[in-house]
């Protein structure tokens, strides 16, 4: 079907990590993505001999999981999650009724070209053979996009602070100050984005 | 843009903790006290450290 796809010029979208990561940290895979792996076939079967190429644009969909902290901390504990009734769903949703639930945080990585990814990581020709190999170098490289494309936002500041402080009462002056000197630290040194 | 004092002071809110306004003098800022008691929730420990983990 993805090749059916493809070969009309249809622009597809395919969704990677399927679960989100439970400790808050982008870890390197260790096997590749099955999404990935329909679009090398997708590539080996027809694409590849007639000579066409398939661009892939990485989108990194990330929000505040304000509605959910307490479900996410449970699943750091018993790395399992668990399934909502849909009475919890409502009591959660009660709970946060008359509060922001967050924001969502959309970002777009560079345009990565299929062909090129090959021919650098010496995949060219794509073969049955080193398939395996190729979809787990890019699924390696579209999570590094993605840790790449993530923002920094003000929860992740605010949370490292606190997490940090030993006192039972903080002025909230001083806990404001230290925000802004962590913000204009990332800022002064660049390389990450932040949304505040 | 820098985070403003309300947007930090709304997200310590939204992370479980309590905010206080001082007691003080007319005429100055309003100044606010954070309480640190949701830390000994040790889910709201697990949350804090979900975000830190996500800026390290």
């Amino acid at each position: 079907m993805i090749r059916e796809i493809l070969s009309t010029d249809k622009l597809l979208i395919m969704f990677q990590n399927d679960e989100r990561m439970r400790s808050g940290r982008f870890i390197e895979p260790t096997v590749s993505d099955i999404s990935i792996e329909w679009l090398m076939q997708a590539y080996l079967a027809s694409l590849q001999k007639e000579g066409k190429n398939i661009h892939l644009l990485p989108v990194a969909i990330n929000y505040d999981r304000l509605f959910e902290i307490r479900n996410l901390a449970q699943e750091i504990v018993s790395s399992a999650s668990d399934k909502l009734s849909m009475v919890t769903v409502l009591r959660m949703l009660k709970e946060q009724s008359g509060q922001s639930a967050g924001k969502v945080y959309m970002t777009f990585g560079q345009p990565i070209s299929m062909q090129r990814f090959l021919i650098n990581h010496k995949f060219l020709p794509l073969t049955q053979k080193n398939l395996d190999e190729a979809s787990l170098q890019m699924t390696q490289h579209l999570v590094l996009q993605q840790e790449l494309a993530s923002p920094v936002v003000l929860n992740m500041i605010v949370a490292t602070l606190l997490l940090q402080t030993p006192s039972i009462k903080v002025p909230f002056s001083s806990l404001f100050a230290a925000v802004r000197r962590v913000f204009d630290y990332l800022e002064k040194r660049g390389g990450v984005k932040m949304v505040m | 843009m820098p985070p403003t004092r309300f947007q930090v002071l709304d997200t310590v809110s939204k992370l479980g903790f309590e905010v206080q306004e001082k007691k003080q003098n007319t005429g100055r800022s309003v100044e606010y006290k954070v309480h640190m008691g949701a830390k000994n929730d040790q889910k709201v420990l697990l949350g804090l450290a979900y975000y830190s983990n996500n800026l390290l």
